[in-house]
């Protein structure tokens, strides 16, 4: 038995986008995990400890990305796997989802989770086709889940004020938005230490038999384009009474 | 392959602003051919007594699931539609129900996807116009033209319309026996009604948490008559309910006036704030809320509160 915790090397400012999409100087690349991905990893490792289970992270990506798995390591992963696919292949959600699925079904996991939505295509897609591909139920956007012998229950808030608790025979794979299990704790200086001397396996492509029309992007990202109708803020940099004072007077113009 | 599919998965409201949006992005987006419309509610009474053949049709899906499980009855459903009609284009809202359901319909339909769509252009390829980073960029995506595209489209993103079909309804039960659910009532639940349709709201975000202390945003919001909501860390740390939430998980708001006190401007939480006017106030002049707000107060924000508070008061 294994629990599965599958993230992604996301874009986590601009500057990586805009040199992921040009042939120009780029700007220092920063990626790495983002919040939703840090809660899955959180809750991941959460129910391993608490099941006595293997905790195995994955992700699609090039080399780069063994940075966001070296991460998982540190917070508590037990190995941790890459799919080495192409950036822009890894930023497709549905050719993401598929490589993943690939390597994942491999694992015989009993629980598959992930973040519900990227820092930076934030299409919140790959948890749902990534559950399709695998061919098992999911529970959307939890917040929590347990494990029962042949069962795992997610709690899902779907809206505020209301939770709802679903209880799918496993295999099944999780989008974790928030996680109630406390705050995602920063790893130990000696655990970041150690993830880097931990190896990590990488599969390719023609390993898992994805050869062909799997290995093709067929929605690419083409460019960053400018947003000519985004306003340039006022900038009030004042004193504080300068700044209460013109703050009163905008919510009085503005409720007019 | 044919036409357009709207799909308003989970709408809940008789008026069908959801599904009017989604009309209006679909003649806007979508190639030539017709437009059709499935609701999926488990409100499909107040859609077929009136509201569905004005908005247009051709079908209001009752779906008869638990509450938080009909995306099941909705992913397949949509799936469904998607093998039998053809459709050049499924949209769907942008919402985390939609979202959820459109990456496993996309996979399971052999469809492409594009989310968070603003243009589209039809050639032999289809090129997109996306936001990406909570609106902040766009970013233009292309995508073979043989095979249907499913997007999402934001809401308020374009105008609502009305359809050309008539509407009718039918039923659709979950066949589900695979899973057990129940569902439990935490605190709160009332409030996020309130936020949701305050029209002057005061978020809270962990900027605030240093230096400031929760008396002096209710005083402020008091005097301002604006309701109080929150990002995660201000909520964790027990400042406000957790149905008081702004962001993805929590509480979408439509104020005139937004001020965001201490708000980095995460995704999570911008994705949700739809405000006529943003006033952020943070000490952090690069924070990412100020990409998207109309004014920037650089400075401690629970200063900046409590000086408020003393205008006000004092005037």
């Amino acid at each position: 038995m294994a629990i599965v915790v599958a993230v992604k090397h996301a874009a986590l400012d601009a500057g990586s986008l805009i040199s992921a999409s040009s042939d120009e100087a780029s700007e220092p690349a920063t990626r790495g995990l983002g919040e939703t991905d840090l809660s899955a990893v959180a809750l991941a490792c959460h129910l391993g400890f608490s099941q006595n289970v293997e905790v195995v992270a994955i992700t699609a990506g090039e080399p780069e990305a063994d940075s966001c798995l070296r991460e998982c390591l540190a917070r508590g992963a037990s190995r941790a796997v890459r799919v080495e696919v192409s950036q822009s292949m890894a930023d497709d959600p549905l050719t993401a989802a598929r490589a993943l699925s690939v390597a994942i079904g491999r694992e015989q996991a009993e629980a598959i989770l992930c973040g519900s939505q990227s820092p930076d295509g934030a299409s919140g897609a790959t948890g749902g086709a990534l559950a399709a591909y695998l061919g098992i139920p999911r529970i959307p956007w939890t917040i929590d889940a347990r494990f029962e012998p042949g069962f795992v229950e997610g709690t899902r808030e779907i809206k505020p004020g209301l939770l709802a608790y679903t209880k799918v025979r496993s295999p099944v794979l999780l989008t974790v938005h928030d996680v109630k299990v406390g705050p995602a704790q920063g790893p130990t200086l000696r655990a970041i230490k150690a993830a880097e001397q931990r190896d990590i396996q990488v599969l390719e492509p023609e390993q898992l038999g994805l050869g062909g029309e799997a290995a093709v992007t067929r929605t690419r990202f083409l460019q960053l384009l400018p947003q000519s109708d985004s306003p340039v803020a006022e900038l009030i940099d004042t004193s504080v009474e300068s700044a209460a004072d013109r703050i009163n007077e905008l919510v009085q113009e503005r409720s007019l | 392959v044919n036409g357009t599919l709207v799909f308003s998965p989970g709408s809940q409201s008789a008026e069908g602003r959801q599904a009017r949006e989604l009309i209006g992005a679909a003649k806007a987006l979508g190639p030539s051919g017709p437009i059709s419309l499935v609701v999926t509610t488990p409100y499909a009474e107040s859609y077929s007594s009136g509201s569905l053949e004005t908005i247009g049709g051709p079908a209001a899906v009752q779906t008869v699931a638990p509450q938080g499980l009909d995306f099941r009855v909705a992913e397949d459903l949509l799936v469904d539609l998607m093998a039998a009609d053809e459709p050049r284009l499924v949209v769907l809202p942008h919402s985390p129900d939609a979202l959820d359901i459109a990456g496993a319909a996309a996979a399971r339909a052999g469809f492409d996807l594009i989310s968070d769509v603003v243009e589209l252009t039809w050639t032999d390829e289809v090129r997109a116009v996306r936001r990406i980073r909570g609106g902040r960029l766009l970013a233009e995506m292309g995508t073979p033209a043989d095979r249907g595209l499913l997007i999402t489209v934001r809401s308020a993103a374009f105008p609502a319309e009305d359809g050309d079909m008539p509407g009718h309804t039918r039923l659709v039960t979950t066949g589900d026996s695979d899973l057990e659910w129940r569902l439990v009532e935490t605190e709160g639940s009332s409030e996020a009604t309130t936020l949701s349709e305050a029209s002057r709201v005061i978020g809270l975000g962990r900027g605030v948490l240093a230096g400031g202390d929760l008396p002096t945003f209710e005083a402020l919001a008091e005097q301002l008559d604006a309701v109080i909501g929150a990002t995660r860390p201000v909520i964790d740390a027990g400042w406000v309910a957790p149905a008081r939430l702004i962001g993805l998980s929590g509480n979408t708001i439509r104020p005139r006036i937004y001020l965001a006190f201490g708000i980095s401007g995460a995704v999570q939480h911008i994705a949700e704030v739809h405000a006529d006017f943003l006033i952020a106030v943070t000490d952090n002049p690069n924070a990412p809320i100020a990409d998207v707000a109309d004014v920037v107060v650089l400075g401690d924000a629970a200063e900046v509160a409590v000086a408020m508070v003393q205008q006000t008061a004092g005037k």
